[in-house]
């Protein structure tokens, strides 16, 4: 095959066929965002969710009358899904009550009410409801624990909304591939339908499908390129543009994922090459 | 080079072509006369295979109906030239180019094509327009190009459907002079026309499609 003279065509409608090319270009680069802006959306909310996880701590209030702290945070730390367990002593307490509230709670009380605690935290697979619910129990268990206290209603309330989340978005993701797909290689479809001419000159002079086939292909995987590109720029445009909306806090979550411009960059070519494909496949027939 | 062998052809339940016979041999001159829509180019379609033959079977060359596999297709074109009546030039590529297509479609060797396309533009008179555009270029001169296109590769044999159905007559004797040229060099021709006056100044056998069967006629010439 001659290689030179197939890429040449490949890229000469970017010269001869300009508004149908702009047109495939566009289309893919239009469906990317809409995909891209849908997938960013989708993995900041699940930062959000996880920051906001992150942010749930168990603490485990001791009695007056026990002293043996050490045996307590080895018996909290033994239980399965606990991940770091921190010591605050009656003094600590006082301290955060201090630094909180901006006065003494000795001169408030004239004695310090506050019992020494725990903090624990758990593992990322045991941020939920349930496992903190159980995780809860076994430490309330132990000889010595008063009361342990963590935000249940938040952790319940995260995983029932994050559950009919993942199921909306999945759906409007499946959706939004599907009709961008459709749009695209609907596009690429007509512009290659205003080809057909040289599609059926190359069939009467003896060129075989593959051969008439990779010009397309290559400029379809061309578009690809370049529509991600611009999809990529107006992504993030938009995520530049949106972060001086938002406050610190949200702002300091808000990221583009680092496979992000590799996976765009994929759908692109993926939405060009599908296209160009299934555009001339009609005509090879 | 060519044969038929009642060959029938049936679309949507019409008879196109009923049990036809014919036969050409290598270096002949042979013309088609038929009104229009009485299936000349539904046997023009059958010779490169475009269509396949209801019943029957058609050889070119060396390949068959009856055996042909769609990959097996274009390798037969390339031993065939073909001209239309719409001359079917990409309006996109200057004259040169729409020459040198049919080379580089058929993997020809960069370094040939150069010297082909020129030699081939030349038989037919139109190297001094090569970088000409269809639309630049007249009804006869479009013909001119499409047959350079055709015989660039050297075919074995040269189909021509209504060559000059768009063209006045002397454009139209023009081109029957060239095609007889090209005839001479020893390329075989089969022509189809409806234009009697220019089918009685060609060479060879003449045959008439009609009532959906061919036979061999004789005209006054």
């Amino acid at each position: 095959m001659n290689l030179k003279y197939l890429i040449k065509e490949g890229f000469s409608g970017f010269q001869k066929a300009r508004f149908n090319v702009l047109a495939s270009i566009f289309s893919i680069a239009l469906a990317l965002i809409l995909i891209g802006g849908y997938f960013i959306i989708q993995t900041n909310i699940n930062n959000i969710v996880t920051m906001l996880r992150d942010k749930v701590e168990l603490e485990v209030f001791i009695n007056d009358a026990e002293t043996d702290y050490l045996k307590i945070e080895n018996l909290i730390s033994k239980i399965n899904g606990v991940n770091k367990v921190t010591f605050i002593s009656k003094n600590e307490a006082a301290n955060i009550f201090k630094n909180e509230f901006g006065e003494e709670i000795n001169s408030v009380l004239e004695f310090n009410p506050l019992p020494a605690s725990f903090r624990v935290s758990l593992k990322n697979d045991y941020k939920k409801s349930k496992s903190a619910s159980l995780i809860s129990s076994q430490i309330q268990l132990i000889q010595g624990v008063e009361k342990v206290i963590y935000r249940k209603k938040l952790l319940e309330y995260i995983d029932s909304r994050s559950k009919l989340l993942t199921t909306i978005s999945l759906g409007i993701g499946g959706i939004l591939l599907f009709v961008s797909f459709g749009f695209v290689v609907n596009t690429i479809r007509l512009a290659i339908s205003a080809k057909r001419k040289t599609i059926e000159t190359m069939k009467l002079v003896g060129a075989t499908n593959s051969f008439i086939r990779l010009p397309f292909i290559i400029e379809g995987i061309f578009q690809g390129i370049l529509g991600s590109t611009i999809a990529l720029g107006v992504i993030i445009l938009g995520l530049y543009l949106f972060s001086e909306f938002v406050t610190r806090e949200l702002k300091e979550i808000i990221f583009l994922p680092t496979s992000f411009i590799s996976i765009l960059y994929s759908l692109g070519i993926i939405l060009g090459w599908l296209g160009s494909f299934i555009g001339v496949r009609r005509f090879l027939k | 080079m060519i044969n038929l062998s009642n060959v029938s052809v049936v679309i949507e339940g019409n008879v196109i072509l009923d049990k036809i016979n014919f036969n050409l041999q290598p270096h002949q001159f042979v013309s088609l006369v038929g009104s229009t829509g009485s299936g000349k180019t539904t046997l023009f379609k059958l010779l490169y295979f475009d269509l396949l033959p209801t019943s029957g079977s058609v050889t070119v060359i060396n390949y068959s109906s009856s055996q042909i596999s769609q990959i097996m297709i274009p390798y037969l074109r390339r031993k065939l030239g073909i001209i239309f009546q719409d001359y079917k030039l990409l309006e996109d590529k200057t004259a040169y180019e729409n020459v040198a297509f049919a080379l580089y479609v058929t993997n020809s060797n960069n370094k040939s094509i150069q010297q082909k396309v020129m030699d081939a533009l030349t038989s037919v008179g139109l190297s001094h327009k090569r970088n000409y555009y269809p639309e630049q270029l007249s009804g006869g001169e479009q013909q001119r190009i499409a047959i350079a296109r055709a015989i660039v590769n050297e075919p074995f044999i040269l189909l021509a459907d209504e060559p000059t159905g768009n063209l006045d007559p002397q454009t139209s004797l023009d081109i029957l002079n060239l095609l007889k040229e090209i005839n001479k060099r020893g390329t075989a021709i089969f022509m189809a026309t409806h234009n009697y006056d220019l089918m009685k100044k060609a060479d060879g056998k003449i045959f008439q499609l009609k009532d959906k069967k061919l036979t061999e006629v004789q005209f006054k010439k």
